[in-house]
């Protein structure tokens, strides 16, 4: 790293005051129901790509719940409001969960009316008792909203709240819509007091309202409506024994001051991973033991540090109701991965700048991703890759880059997915081309266009953009291929990892065939609003 | 993303101080004969009225090892408990129930109670008093009188660190929507009440505000913004709900800290911290603030109060680790133009010898502990000695630590500490003006050893807390501190070779002993003990009764 002389931040203040022309905004916060304007709201106003977040300005309404802001750099911001009491909001918000409008602020503009009418909060309330209606303290109530993750319907918590001593709870700020209630007991021992406790004693399992053990299947869903208090929503959990999984490490370390985490974590239910992941640290006898596992799916992961070395161990594993004894274990080294990256149509200096990141096709905490820093001669080194798949990511890519092609051991991988459960390869060559296509346009301002890849399952390609309050949008960095372009009103972002959400849309979208290096204009029409909005 | 957090990851490594932790063992005593088994039981009561506790929760655990129980029961409906098939052993036994002050939390040493079983035993009246909790509640409403939902309240009792007294969060609880609050399971006694709201804990950016209509600062209760001088004590009693402790949070003057990081980088943006340098007024990690700086390195934190600061910049991965820190005071204006220039944190190396056995069959481990608890410091290390008893700790940032080698033998002691040429006191190394210089560790294996009994007259005195005290008061590396069993018996190991006087308290609050002035009183009633190298010596002190007598 160069020294930088003193002398550069004396000059700095000057620097400062021959900033560009800034832009000015200014709006009211109303109440959604009622119109009244809504004062001490807090205003926050970002960059509209928060990828390179440069700065954000913010206030607070006043009594007629008016706020200005001057000074903005010219950009492309989106406004957002906040307030106890409300459901948090962004400017050009068509429905509870949309992402709001994009802003574009050019030199010296002042752009009034930028209005907000934030909704009245629900609350979701009630109690967690024990056999003999006594409350249960240290209770996590979720509620869980459901979202398609690449093309797989997954459970996602959104608010929580945790029960006190009289077993009560108050989950508050919620959103309009449709949520399942789930009810995890963490207890208020530590990990390991909690295993020898439920061990002994048998555990509170999740439950999901009224009274689903251990899934949704069974459960059924409550409507918050805004303004609404849902009181009432009481659980009623019982101890009870469910099935144990045990075994050893087979190479645990003999130094008694070495410790291995073992882990049991949730595959099937994203919908709890929360809830039944597991850990415990393992001492020289190697020797661990889980009690009190839910049925269902799971990855039994143990791991080993010393120092920069990492071992492990993974294991996928069913849980019914029956005990899983006898496991064995064998930790391994995780290899290096080196590899190279080619740049196509790029200045080799921004080289430097760049990541790879490798995200686990399983997508579990504790199951690592590997990510290194490309030098300045595009080589990079992956330290510890885990045998796992992975989508292979490069980070921080100038907008009008796109991911040309991965070549793990000689062998492309198309889709960008590369497989290292057979060990890891001789070479990793990764191209970045900068003559990704760019389109732009117009649409009526605040909808959603949406470019999705003919092959549906590529959830990398899909691309989209939010018109600003004048109606152009642009998408950049296209990877050459067939795409069909949408337009909605308003879409939350990736609702098309739904596999079944595009298909009645199909009909009313253009197809359009993307070569490298096109800059391509097109305006378009919003096609429909989409259900539920 | 997942990517960005690698840098938080790795300060949460460092300063999480993951106690060691075997497994639970199903079969902790597989050859144990028949006849050798040991039954523990007892009962459950309430200590206000007497009356029996069902559902109470009763946890074995070895000695010192009360994280790594071994086994649990429940009581019945006539509140008494039973466990089978213990093998002999020292244990520490504890109770616990919803409702009832939760014994983790309390500071007095002897949380539960110690048992030695012989083999074959069978103890009956393994009893326990739970105390019933006080509960706190109020509510936090703004100066317009409209409640204020996220604000961090917390009830924080003095307590004792390195002789000196400071503020310590026991326990803590967030307003909701209607600004109500309620912490619960809380001991007996007296206790200051902060509320914190910060809401910019975390921000992706830095945020420039274009009002200053001033900001909420900390709140001690009933009505002091930032101050701690004019704090006052709210008592909780057993049982007992204190209601109405209610705040009404107003802005205030607060400044702006704004600057620049430099050096970035080329792929890395820097995460800055900003925390009170001082946590010992109860101003710990709610208040800390921490930010993204943009991509320019451009960092501004605003609704700042006036005081003492820590600043850090950090950036890039764990295997290029960047940071800056520097202290600064905030004055009444802004502070802007703050340059926070990143480089490598200097690391330390050293090494350790043995007087006695060699090292090669445990781990030995050397850390720097912070000697003041500053919300944004963090342990240098623990960095394993190798077999040569080389270690390397690297990235340490200014300031002062104890140094504490985790993994070192209960019957051990750290002889001697050398940085460079100059001994090291007390085990603290001055690293104020940056790390520099090697470590030289002795450790010895001939440390010595005092066991007995308390009594109170003639008679054995149970669960009495036991602490030898080293003449050389300003020595804490020295304290050493244990809870007698039920017989009255203890053992103190690992004491390096010196004068010391020997204390028996019945109730003491944790490491009150390190405050010169608690001790004053009690002076005449410690018995001076002198250790030599290896010595193993037989001490009964009397036991100090302090417990008020209601």
């Amino acid at each position: 790293m160069p020294r930088i002389p003193k002398l550069a931040f004396l000059l700095l203040p000057a620097l400062y005051a021959q900033a560009p022309p800034t832009a000015t905004i200014e709006g009211r916060v109303y109440n959604a129901q009622t119109g009244d304007p809504v004062r001490k709201a807090r205003i926050l106003v970002r960059r509209w790509n928060g990828r390179r977040a440069e700065g954000a300005y913010g206030a607070t309404t006043d009594a007629a719940g008016r706020y200005v802001i001057d000074g903005i750099e010219p950009g492309v911001y989106g406004v957002r409001a906040t307030r106890n009491g409300f459901t948090a909001g962004s400017y050009g918000q068509r429905k509870a969960t949309g992402r709001g409008m994009p802003l574009t602020l050019a030199k010296g503009q002042h752009v009034r009316n930028i209005d907000l009418r934030l909704l009245p909060q629900a609350v979701v309330s009630g109690s967690v008792l024990d056999d003999d209606n006594e409350g249960i303290p240290g209770v996590e109530v979720v509620l869980v909203s459901q979202r398609y993750d690449e093309g797989r319907r997954v459970l996602s918590a959104t608010d929580s709240a945790e029960t006190d001593d009289r077993g009560t709870y108050r989950i508050f700020g919620v959103a309009p819509g449709r949520y399942y209630l789930a009810a995890i007991y963490h207890g208020e021992l530590h990990d390991q007091q909690a295993e020898t406790l439920s061990e002994k004693l048998g555990s509170y399992a999740p439950v999901y309202y009224p009274d689903s053990l251990g899934s949704p299947a069974a459960a059924s869903q409550l409507t918050a409506t805004p303004g609404a208090e849902i009181a009432g929503m009481d659980f009623h959990l019982r101890r009870v024994h469910l099935a144990r999984v045990s075994g050893r490490i087979a190479n645990a370390p003999s130094a008694a001051s070495r410790q291995v985490n073992v882990m049991l974590m949730s595959l099937d239910g994203a919908e709890l991973s929360w809830g039944v992941n597991k850990q415990q640290v393992v001492d020289h006898t190697g020797r661990f033991a889980f009690h009190d596992c839910p049925p269902g799916e799971y990855t039994l992961v143990a791991q080993f540090f010393a120092g920069k070395q990492r071992l492990s161990a993974m294991m996928p594993l069913t849980v019914s109701n029956s005990d899983i004894d006898g496991l064995t274990l064998n930790l391994l080294h995780y290899p290096d991965v080196a590899g190279q990256v080619r740049l196509e149509g790029i200045d080799a200096k921004m080289l430097p700048g760049l990541g790879i990141y490798l995200s686990p096709m399983i997508q579990q905490e504790g199951v690592p991703g590997a990510q290194a820093e490309v030098a300045a001669d595009g080589a990079f080194k992956l330290s510890a890759v885990a045998p796992n798949r992975y989508r292979l990511m490069a980070l921080r890519m100038p907008d009008e880059a796109y991911l040309k092609a991965v070549r793990a051991g000689g062998i492309e991988s198309p889709d960008g997915i590369v497989d290292f459960r057979k060990g890891a390869p001789a070479d990793l060559t990764v191209v970045v081309s900068g003559r990704g296509a760019q389109l732009s346009g117009k649409v009526r301002n605040g909808a959603t266009v949406l470019l999705a890849p003919d092959r549906r399952d590529r959830y990398d390609l899909y691309k989209s953009d939010v018109a600003d309050q004048t109606g152009a949008f642009t998408i950049k960095g296209i990877a050459p291929g067939p795409y069909k372009l949408f337009a909605f009103d308003q879409l939350d972002t990736g609702a098309w990892e739904d596999p079944d959400f595009l298909t009645p849309w199909e009909k009313y979208a253009q197809p359009i065939e993307i070569h490298e290096g096109d800059r391509l204009t097109k305006d378009l029409d919003v096609i429909a609003t989409p259900p539920g909005t | 993303m997942r990517a960005l957090l690698l840098i938080f990851s790795l300060a949460g490594a460092a300063t999480a101080q993951k106690s060691v932790a075997p497994q639970t063992q199903d079969a902790a005593q597989p050859d144990l004969k028949p006849e050798d088994k040991c039954v523990i039981e007892g009962n459950v009561y309430n200590s206000l009225t007497g009356e029996p506790l069902k559902k109470a929760e009763i946890v074995l655990s070895l000695q010192d090892r009360a994280m790594q129980p071994l086994t649990a029961a429940i009581t019945d409906a006539a509140g008494h408990y039973s466990i089978d098939d213990v093998a002999p052993g020292r244990y520490h036994v504890m109770a616990r129930r919803n409702g009832f002050v939760d014994t983790r939390r309390s500071m007095s040493a002897a949380a539960g109670s110690l048992l030695t079983l012989g083999k074959g035993q069978h103890v009956t009246d393994v009893n326990f008093r739970l105390i019933p909790q006080g509960v706190v509640t109020g509510r936090v409403l703004d100066e317009d009188d409209e409640p204020m939902g996220n604000v961090n309240v917390s009830l924080l009792r003095r307590t004792y660190q390195n002789g000196a007294k400071t503020l310590q969060a026991v326990d803590s609880s967030a307003s909701d929507d209607r600004g109500e609050y309620r912490i619960h399971g809380i001991s007996p006694g007296r206790y200051y009440v902060l509320a914190v709201y910060n809401p910019m804990r975390f921000q992706q950016e830095p945020v420039i505000m274009k009002e200053d209509k001033g900001g909420y600062v900390p709140v001690y209760y009933p009505n002091s913004p930032g101050k701690f001088a004019g704090a006052s004590e709210i008592t909780v009693a057993a049982g007992a709900e204190t209601n109405g402790v209610d705040f009404r949070l107003t802005r205030v003057h607060t400044v702006r800290v704004e600057g620049k990081v430099t050096n970035l980088p080329a792929s890395g943006r820097s995460v800055v911290t900003l925390g009170p340098l001082d946590g010992s007024e109860g101003l710990g990690w709610t208040v800390r603030r921490r930010q993204f700086a943009d991509t320019r390195g451009h960092f501004a934190f605003t609704d700042i109060m006036p005081g003492a600061y820590l600043l850090m910049a950090q950036a890039g991965s764990q295997e290029s680790y960047l940071a800056a820190v520097s202290g600064i005071d905030v004055g009444q204006t802004n502070a802007t133009g703050i340059v926070l220039a990143l480089g490598t944190l200097p690391g330390i190396t050293g090494t350790v010898s043995t007087e006695g056995l060699d090292t090669s069959h445990f781990g030995l481990r050397v850390a720097l502990r912070p000697l003041v608890p500053q919300p944004g410091m963090f342990f240098g290390g623990p960095a394993e000695v190798q077999q040569d008893g080389a270690f390397r700790i690297d990235s340490v940032q200014p300031g002062r630590y104890r140094l504490t080698m985790p993994g070192l033998p209960a019957d051990w002691y750290v002889k001697s500490v050398r940085l460079g040429q100059s001994e090291v006191a007390d085990g603290i190394v001055d690293f104020s003006r940056g790390a520099a210089g090697e470590l030289n560790i002795v450790i010895s294996g001939r440390a010595g050893e005092i066991d007995g009994q308390v009594l109170k007259k003639e008679a054995a005195a149970p669960g009495a807390t036991v602490v030898l005290v080293p003449d050389q008061r300003d020595t804490y590396n020295l304290f050493q501190s244990t809870v007698a069993d039920m017989n009255g018996s203890f053992t103190i190991k690992g004491i390096a070779p010196g004068n010391y006087k020997l204390f028996a308290w019945d109730q003491v609050e944790y490491n009150a002993w390190t405050d010169p002035e608690f001790l004053q009183p009690f002076e005449d009633a410690g018995q001076a003990v002198v250790v030599r190298e290896s010595d193993k010596l037989t001490k009964n002190p009397q036991l100090i009764v302090t417990a008020d007598k209601r």
